[in-house]
């Protein structure tokens, strides 16, 4: 067999995976994987289990508001305090996000420009020129989304974000399903963060955590 | 040999593929939803029925041969994009174009209706 072939078995092997996979993850509302020869699963929460996570983290905000260091300052802070931070050291927040709604719309522009042209190597010049676009705006938005790391809401969603993890993550035991985690002080204290790192891209499938929590 | 479900993102072309499959446009078409669970639908379930309802369109649309469509347009998912973008755009317009126009200086902002 020659390496081109190869190459090519390969990728239809690689393309037959992810396609069972995709088929997988949308098969239930429930998520099954194995990690590290043991099966867990996540499920979506109950009204309970959101009124749990919703009681947390209005607790956290309370303790995020409160902590102040040595000197009596506010460890944290929110997304407008930190922008207002950064202009004062010279970097504008907001010229970025400017920056990011024009190139939104650049793209929308090509996009219709696209739609609208048939002809093999137009179509090729305008996609290379969305990519590079999209290229751009992805590189702006981690940008100000490094930059809003250590904000009040970014610190608080990563809370709601685990927290729910904890009540809905569960390990095959037998032919029962069994909470991994008695409380979130325990997960907190798990050794293998590998494990919520998995579980926390898969809860990402069942739930869109930016909106819902 | 290296587990794969150990890497859980999953590319979202390979989403859209599943969606535009002979086998899931087949049960989509008559109704049938390739979902164990009937209520309570999950993120990715739900973007995977929007995406079956875009395919779902597209082809209806090739197969009609709409402006704006080609045979095999399917495989290129930024071709797709725009093509919906446009579309959606041009009949927001023709909504416009087609909305009663009143004249604000006349009583004509309510519809008569005729009891009888």
């Amino acid at each position: 067999m020659e390496a081109s072939q190869v190459k090519k078995a390969k990728e239809t092997i690689g393309e037959a995976i992810e396609y069972l996979k995709a088929k997988k993850l949308i098969s239930n509302n429930s998520i099954e994987f194995e990690y590290n020869n043991e099966v867990y699963r996540i499920v979506l929460p109950t009204l309970e289990q959101e009124i749990e996570v919703e009681n947390a983290k209005n607790k956290k905000l309370n303790e995020l508001l409160m902590e102040k260091d040595e000197k009596g300052n506010a460890v944290y802070m929110f997304k407008e305090q930190w922008k207002e931070i950064y202009k004062q050291r010279g970097i504008n927040l907001d010229d970025y996000e400017s920056r990011l709604q024009i190139l939104t719309i650049d793209v929308e522009n090509l996009l219709e420009k696209l739609a609208q042209t048939q002809d093999r190597p137009e179509i090729m010049r305008i996609e290379k020129k969305i990519a590079d676009l999209r290229n751009k705006i992805a590189e702006i938005s981690a940008f100000i989304i490094e930059k809003y790391k250590y904000s009040i809401e970014h610190t608080l969603l990563f809370f709601s974000q685990t927290y729910l993890l904890s009540l809905v993550l569960e390990k095959k035991k037998g032919r029962k399903w069994a909470r991994v985690f008695r409380s979130f002080k325990e997960m907190e204290k798990y050794p293998d963060s590998g494990l919520i790192k998995v579980a926390l891209t898969y809860l990402g499938y069942l739930m869109n955590l930016e909106n819902s929590l | 040999m290296r587990r794969l479900d150990y890497t859980p993102v999953i590319k979202e072309s390979f989403l859209e593929k599943l969606a535009r499959s002979y086998e899931m446009q087949t049960l989509y078409t008559h109704k049938i939803l390739p979902f164990k669970n009937k209520e309570k639908f999950s993120y990715i379930q739900l973007v995977f029925l929007n995406l079956l309802e875009k395919y779902h369109q597209l082809f209806i649309d090739v197969s009609l041969n709409e402006e704006g469509t080609e045979e095999g347009m399917e495989e290129d998912p930024l071709r797709v994009e725009a093509y919906f973008l446009w579309r959606n755009k041009k009949f927001k317009k023709l909504q416009k174009e087609q909305q009663p126009k009143f004249d604000d200086n006349k009583d004509e902002k309510l519809y008569k209706v005729v009891f009888e």
